[in-house]
């Protein structure tokens, strides 16, 4: 139990990872409004995992492609999830995972006296169903782990602070998404306290009633964790994320959608063999985004508490 | 003999009209159209329509018969003794000579068989009138040798005031449109503060400020032709002696430029707005007395165009609709000032001694970078726009605007000539004069219509920039509508609701617009 509670907090195997909502410094701006923390513990038949998560997200960088640039405005963007997870096992080889957040979104310009903007809702929900045709045990230092799921537009996308805001803004993305999933682990001891593991996914979204599409997003992770005695350990993944553009009925938007490399370092505590507690962060490596102007990820952290049963 | 008769007449009509004006000083106007009669001879009358743009009156004559027909002669419709005349003929002063005319051989409705009229006439009508209540037709039927005269008032005197308002002074009121009012609805309903719904304005994603205005910005004050390319646009602006051209690669990061000019006699704040998805640019003058004269963008959007806020209420107002829509100022409508959109060569030709915006503005921007990709080409609209299946034009193409109430035309740029290429045109009502030209990427329009009235013609002027036009009273008027020689140097055309956008928001906000072709 206490393997896949340290690896419940595993940032490397989060299905979803955090969006990154991409701003445009210019009336263009498009973003993915929802963070997603996925659990996929439970692969072994009975296995039930439930964890909370709650994330801090900073969106003040301004970039034109792969460059910095100064934001003379002083813009404060933030966004802050709650997600509530589980998994369970229904056999040996065949799990569900599910999910329910709930999002607030702030934005505020420094250099205006006027314009606080705040948001905030219940957001989109996801569904995975999970394949796995082998897992790490006393007999073999494979894992392997196959899914597809959908995210369900359980999240408002449609709320009014004076004026109808921008989808970034919203806590929903009022459409659906369906995803493609696959990780790979391996153990290089018997006891599994190194791991090395990569993980992909694919995320095809639909266009929502104000005929709004965020771009279709891939995410390719490579990692490694270990496990420091029987309570303590650590993970840490590069992250490769790319979006295609925002359309919007049908038109691509300008200044949306790029690629990122990100490092997402993580420490965990098992408390009890069945309660841990994990804090991560994402540092931004490099990135390439579209267009000429976009705010995008500056850092966030998380802290996850999960629960075996 | 019919000079005596006309003294006569005169002489008589001040006589037995009380407190009418004399003769001398009355002038035929609209104000006389009228139904009109003679109390002595009930059944009938005339119906009288002054035209004074080409300074003609129409009269029609419904009478009878010089003698009754035999009591047995029938007719299909009405009496069959009733004759209807007509008349028409020039009119000076307080007279109008009128010929006479007899239609004959048509039928009720019909076009088969076709009625008859001899162009030559049957005879003339003198119209003599007193004031706006009392005239006197003085008749000579040819083909019967029978002349008289019958005294004339209003069967209803609605339109005597209308007549004494035009009169005054023997010349007439001015009556042009005026064109400087909201492009929206005119006292449009105000609900909740606000005169749009608010679901139709959306957040554009960047915040209130996140465009930064630009604050009395720097200006190169000795630009060289190879400031900017010679292709690239920008907005031109002139008042008095102070020009200023804003390039488009800086206003498509910024949007607006607060700026302070003198006028009036005094410094005074204006702002000028660009819209980089509708391609609009127009320009305001701020509010006299207030504490905070400057905009800013609201990062909303309405039809897909910028929505400006004011710093001081905080009231938005729709930059392509030129009026508040949203708060403690909504519906007012600011006060306009004339731009200019050309080429940098084009504006640099008219105006040497320039000043040009500079990119010194204190954001880290990269103007040599269009921030929305291909969309000044493709056919995207990026944000929510009414009425985008009105697809007569590309969507991106560039048209010169104009709004008259309910009225609005747009000449696309490219469709004017390669030269100057002069219009002289009505809308709505309205006298306008388009001055455009494809090559040097120039539009605007103004009402051609005067203060005094007066209806200008133009032609254009070829090769001599900022010149683009001349009347035919021998004025030479630039770009901005501003004669520059002749008798009329000085005076300016009168600004309309016009001004250069993409053809899907102009469309967005004013539909049915009809296209030069």
């Amino acid at each position: 139990m206490i393997r896949r509670l340290l690896k419940a907090a595993l940032p490397g195997l989060i299905l979803l990872y955090p969006s990154l909502p991409a701003f445009a410094a210019t009336c263009s701006c498009a973003g993915v409004p929802v963070l997603i923390y996925l659990d996929t513990s439970a692969i072994e038949k009975g296995d039930f995992f439930a964890s909370y998560t709650a994330d801090d997200h900073q969106i003040n960088d301004l970039v034109s492609g792969s460059d910095d640039v100064p934001d003379e405005t002083g813009r404060d963007r933030a966004s802050f999830s709650q997600v509530l997870s589980a998994s369970y096992a229904f056999t040996d080889h065949w799990s569900v995972s599910a999910l329910a957040s709930y999002v607030k979104h702030e934005r505020k310009i420094g250099s205006s006296s006027f314009g606080e903007v705040s948001a905030s809702g219940i957001g989109d929900s996801v569904l995975l169903v999970r394949y796995s045709p082998f897992y790490i045990s006393p007999f073999s230092r494979h894992e392997l782990s196959l899914g597809l799921g959908l995210r369900i537009p359980t999240g408002e996308n449609d709320i009014v602070d004076v004026f109808l805001l921008s989808e970034d803004m919203q806590p929903g993305t009022g459409a659906v998404g369906k995803i493609g999933w696959a990780s790979y682990s391996y153990a290089f001891n018997q006891a599994a306290t190194l791991q090395a593991f990569t993980s992909i996914n694919y995320t095809h979204n639909e266009e929502n009633d104000r005929h709004y599409r965020f771009g279709h997003e891939f995410n390719f992770s490579v990692g490694l964790s270990q496990s420091l005695g029987s309570r303590f350990g650590y993970s840490a993944v590069l992250r490769y994320r790319s979006t295609e553009p925002d359309r919007r009925s049908g038109f691509e938007l300008p200044n949306s959608g790029g690629k990122w490399i990100d490092f997402i370092p993580a420490i965990r505590y098992a408390v009890t063999d069945r309660f841990g507690i994990a804090l991560s962060g994402r540092i931004p490596v490099a990135r390439d985004l579209n267009g000429v102007l976009q705010f995008t990820t500056s850092y966030s952290y998380a802290v996850t508490v999960s629960y075996g049963f | 003999m019919r000079t005596l008769k006309q003294m006569v007449l005169v002489l008589l009509l001040l006589h037995t009209v009380p407190g009418s004006a004399d003769s001398d000083e009355f002038t035929i106007n609209p104000g006389l159209n009228d139904a009109w009669f003679n109390p002595a001879t009930g059944g009938q009358g005339f119906f009288i329509t002054v035209y004074p743009d080409i300074g003609q009156v129409f009269l029609a004559w419904f009478t009878y018969d010089t003698v009754r027909p035999p009591e047995d002669t029938g007719a299909m419709l009405g009496d069959p003794g009733h004759r209807w005349l007509t008349a028409q003929g020039p009119y000076s002063g307080a007279s109008a000579e009128l010929t006479v005319f007899v239609s004959k051989g048509g039928i009720f409705d019909g076009s088969e068989p076709a009625a008859d009229t001899d162009p030559s006439g049957d005879g003339a009508i003198t119209l003599e009138f007193a004031d706006c209540t009392a005239g006197m037709i003085s008749y000579e039927i040819t083909s019967l040798g029978i002349t008289g005269e019958i005294p004339i008032q209003r069967v209803q005197p609605d339109n005597q005031a209308l007549c004494e308002t035009l009169a005054t002074g023997g010349q007439l009121a001015c009556t042009r449109p005026e064109p400087d009012r909201s492009h929206g609805p005119n006292n449009p309903p105000v609900i909740n503060r606000q005169i749009i719904p608010f679901v139709e304005i959306v957040d554009g994603g960047p915040g209130v400020d996140g465009i930064p205005a630009l604050e009395q910005p720097e200006f190169l004050t000795n630009p060289t032709t190879g400031s900017l390319g010679a292709n690239d646009l920008v907005v031109g602006v002139k008042i008095g002696d102070d020009i200023r051209a804003y390039p488009h690669d800086i206003l498509n990061w910024h949007e607006i430029v607060n700026e302070q000019f003198a006028m009036d006699g005094e410094m005074r704040g204006a702002s000028l707005s660009y819209c980089p998805l509708t391609g609009s640019a127009v320009m305001w003058k701020s509010t006299p007395n207030s504490a905070d004269q400057t905009f800013g963008t609201s990062g909303t959007l309405y039809n897909s165009n910028l929505v400006l806020y004011d710093r001081e209420t905080q009231t938005v107002w729709s930059q392509m609709l030129e009026q508040a829509i949203r708060g403690e100022r909504v519906a007012e409508i600011p006060e306009k000032l004339q731009v200019v959109e050309t080429s940098w060569a084009t504006w640099y030709a008219m105006y040497p001694g320039t000043r040009l915006l500079s990119r010194n503005t204190g954001y880290s921007r990269d103007y040599d970078e269009y921030p929305y990709g291909t969309f000044r080409e493709d056919h995207s609209v990026l944000f929510p726009a009414d009425n985008q299946e009105d697809t007569r034009l590309h969507r991106k193409t560039r048209v010169l605007g104009l709004n008259v109430g309910d009225v609005s035309r747009v000449w696309p740029i490219r469709n004017f000539t390669g030269g100057v290429e002069i219009l002289n045109e009505s809308v709505g009502g309205m006298h306008v004069v388009v001055a455009g030209s494809s090559e040097l990427n120039i539009g605007v329009v103004y009402n051609r219509q005067l203060e005094d009235c007066t209806v200008l013609e133009f032609e254009a002027v070829q090769d001599s920039l900022p010149l683009v036009m001349r009347d035919t009273e021998g004025n030479g008027w630039d770009v901005f509508g501003q004669a520059l020689e002749g008798p009329r140097a000085g005076q300016r055309l009168q600004k309309t609701n016009s001004y250069i956008a993409y053809w899907y928001a102009w469309t967005a906000f004013f539909h049915g617009a009809s296209i030069y072709q």
